[in-house]
């Protein structure tokens, strides 16, 4: 990076560091920690639910998804709309009439104590993981632009994070929510233009879809119903409303959000927003990432978008690395030329077939030349200490290598805040977890605004380091915008359950519901471990497990006998 | 039912008739976007 790209860097992260420091001045009680004080307009809440869902995993790895897989990725928000509209009719009035600081508080009054600590623990323990990976996502970029070890990057990262999430508080993370996104979006639409601007001089938008739709990258609806098919329009609906459904409903890292807000019609009004800005906003990140395939395809496709691990493998491998970069180079100059006949207005339709057929036959052969790498990859892991797949890096390897002076430093700068702005919520909403959860439940007497506000800062410490801890496992998880939805779903299936039993049978009671929820968490393990449907319907699987276990036991005739 | 009773229940009917047409906003939204895409799919493919 240039000098004027680090200044620019540091200063846009030391402003919002500052912001946050200044908007956290003041706290008395846990109440403004945890909740804002519960002071929060709309538009405050809106954004805080975008950024909070939109961390540096969406901004980098998105594009990586739609350069390898194609746009379908968002069919799997296709559910959240319909999922905003019943968190606004069924979950924000419970939440608000209970005046709750977490979303397990409610289930103490309609089930037991014990139903809420396995829901407060099932969501500790997956949002502690995810947030982890959430930390790995930011050090990515160092490590990548520095050559720096990727495990001591986490600690710096992680380290930054927590004297941030430390000071910050709800409030200061609500406000400064508000600047990450608005850089979020500024970002967004710069890469895009960038992008296109950056194509080749007698090339266009028009173009560069054309190549992308032929190379199948612009694939947004598929149709075909496979329960094994990762994003189809059935899984993105069905699946994707029952995750969203948890994930916004029940994720205290996002109720957490909308309970600061004013009043029910402030938290409703953000919560519909995001079901209307969510979709067209995820398909623009995807977009970016088809039109990169294509951006590539003019100029010529590297083999592999990790620089670091191919300079690792040549080493390893010599042999090996020459012969596969001098097949993929000869495949990847046709490329370039097949590509540029594609968009040839000049061709005759039988023209136009034979280059089709050649171009599609030979993204082919380029695929199987990565998988070949890709296994090779994964044979040497240990020495080369990377991921096998370069998907986390697809983007990063266009900013850094095209991306003009100035631009390169505000791009990193806003990966870092939007990792920043996702994470500090999380740990925020595992600190507010812990302590009314845990902690103040099993230990209910002493308490004052002062002890609970340290405690609070405390437990933000303590989750700021686990989430250190387990980025550095994060290295071996491949996409990472998929290992962080994969591990959602293992777990808000029965999440969901709970809370659904809880609003709409009335007679069931905790017992039931407990032990058919431990059920359901390892009914839905059972279902991933033996890859029996893709992982989206695994949040239909626990939720529909937890209410049918549920009511059969409501049954028990052993039970009614005992009784 | 006396006056003000009448009145609180007919705000809450406003209430709930202003959020009746986000929610049918919402859904029509959501279904104009997949018509969007799958001609964007079709017309790309």
């Amino acid at each position: 990076m240039s000098v004027i790209d680090w200044v620019v860097l540091t200063l846009t992260l030391l402003m919002v560091i500052i912001y946050g420091i200044w908007k956290s001045k003041g706290q008395a009680n846990s109440d403004s920690f945890l909740r804002a004080g519960r002071q929060m307009p709309w538009h405050v809440v809106l954004l805080g639910i975008m950024a909070t869902q939109a961390s540096a995993i969406t901004f980098i790895s998105g594009p990586g998804q739609a350069y390898t897989d194609g746009m379908r990725f968002v069919q799997y928000y296709f559910g959240l709309p319909l999922a905003m509209i019943v968190i606004s009719v069924v979950f924000v009035p419970i939440f608000a009439k209970l005046n709750v600081y977490t979303a397990y508080e409610y289930l103490d009054q309609r089930f037991d104590r014990k139903t809420r600590l396995l829901t407060g623990f099932l969501f500790l323990f997956s949002r502690g993981i995810s947030t982890g990976i959430s930390v790995y996502t930011p050090s990515i970029v160092f490590s990548t632009i520095f050559g720096w070890d990727i495990y001591m990057t986490n600690v710096l990262m992680g380290g930054l994070l927590i004297i941030y999430s430390y000071t910050g508080g709800a409030q200061a993370i609500a406000h400064t929510q508000k600047i990450q996104f608005t850089i979020i979006l500024i970002a967004m639409i710069i890469a895009g233009f960038m992008v296109v601007q950056l194509l080749p001089d007698d090339l266009g938008l028009g173009d560069a879809l054309t190549v992308a739709g032929k190379s199948g990258k612009l694939n947004v609806i598929t149709t075909d119903f496979d329960l094994n098919d990762k994003y189809n329009i059935w899984s993105g609906i069905i699946g994707g409303f029952f995750l969203a459904l948890s994930y916004f409903g029940t994720d205290q890292s996002q109720v957490g959000r909308y309970l600061t807000a004013k009043t029910m019609r402030e938290s409703r009004m953000g919560i519909l927003l995001n079901g209307f800005i969510k979709i067209p906003m995820q398909f623009g990140v995807l977009l970016i990432g088809a039109l990169l395939f294509s951006f590539y395809t003019f100029q010529k496709q590297p083999l592999f978008f990790n620089d670091n691990a191919m300079d690792k493998l040549e080493q390893v491998d010599p042999s090996f690395y020459h012969q596969i970069t001098s097949e993929h180079n000869v495949l990847a100059e046709k490329q370039q030329t097949l590509s540029r006949s594609l968009v040839n207005p000049t061709l005759s339709e039988k023209e136009y077939e034979e280059v089709l057929t050649a171009f599609q036959e030979n993204n082919l052969a380029m695929m199987d030349v990565k998988s070949e790498l890709e296994i090779k990859l994964e044979e040497y892991s240990t020495q080369i200490g990377a991921a096998s797949t370069d998907v986390n890096y697809v983007f990063l390897h266009f900013v850094q290598n095209y991306l003009p002076v100035g631009l390169v430093g505000l791009i990193f700068a806003i990966i870092f805040l939007a990792s920043w702005g996702s994470i500090s919520a999380a740990i925020n909403s595992l600190a507010s977890s812990t302590l009314m959860d845990f902690h103040k439940v099993l230990k209910p007497e002493g308490w004052t605004g002062k002890k609970e506000l340290k405690w609070g800062r405390v437990y933000t410490l303590i989750w700021g380091v686990v989430g250190i801890i387990v980025a550095m496992f994060a290295t071996k998880m491949g996409s990472l915008i998929e290992a962080v939805n994969k591990l959602g779903s293992l777990f808000y299936g029965p999440i969901l359950g709970i809370f659904l039993t809880a609003f709409f049978f009335p007679k069931i009671k905790g017992r039931e519901v407990f032990y058919a929820s431990i059920f359901a968490e390892i009914g839905v393990f059972l279902f991933y471990y033996y890859d029996w449907v893709s992982f989206l319907w695994l949040n239909v699987i626990g939720a529909a497990f937890v209410i049918g276990a549920s009511v059969i036991i409501s049954w028990c005739p052993l039970k009614k006998s005992q009784e | 039912m006396n006056t003000q009773n009448k009145r609180e229940l007919k705000e809450s009917n406003q209430e709930k008739k202003f959020w009746r047409k986000w929610y049918w906003a919402l859904f029509l939204w959501l279904l104009i976007l997949i018509f969007l895409f799958s001609w964007f799919t079709k017309y790309y493919s």
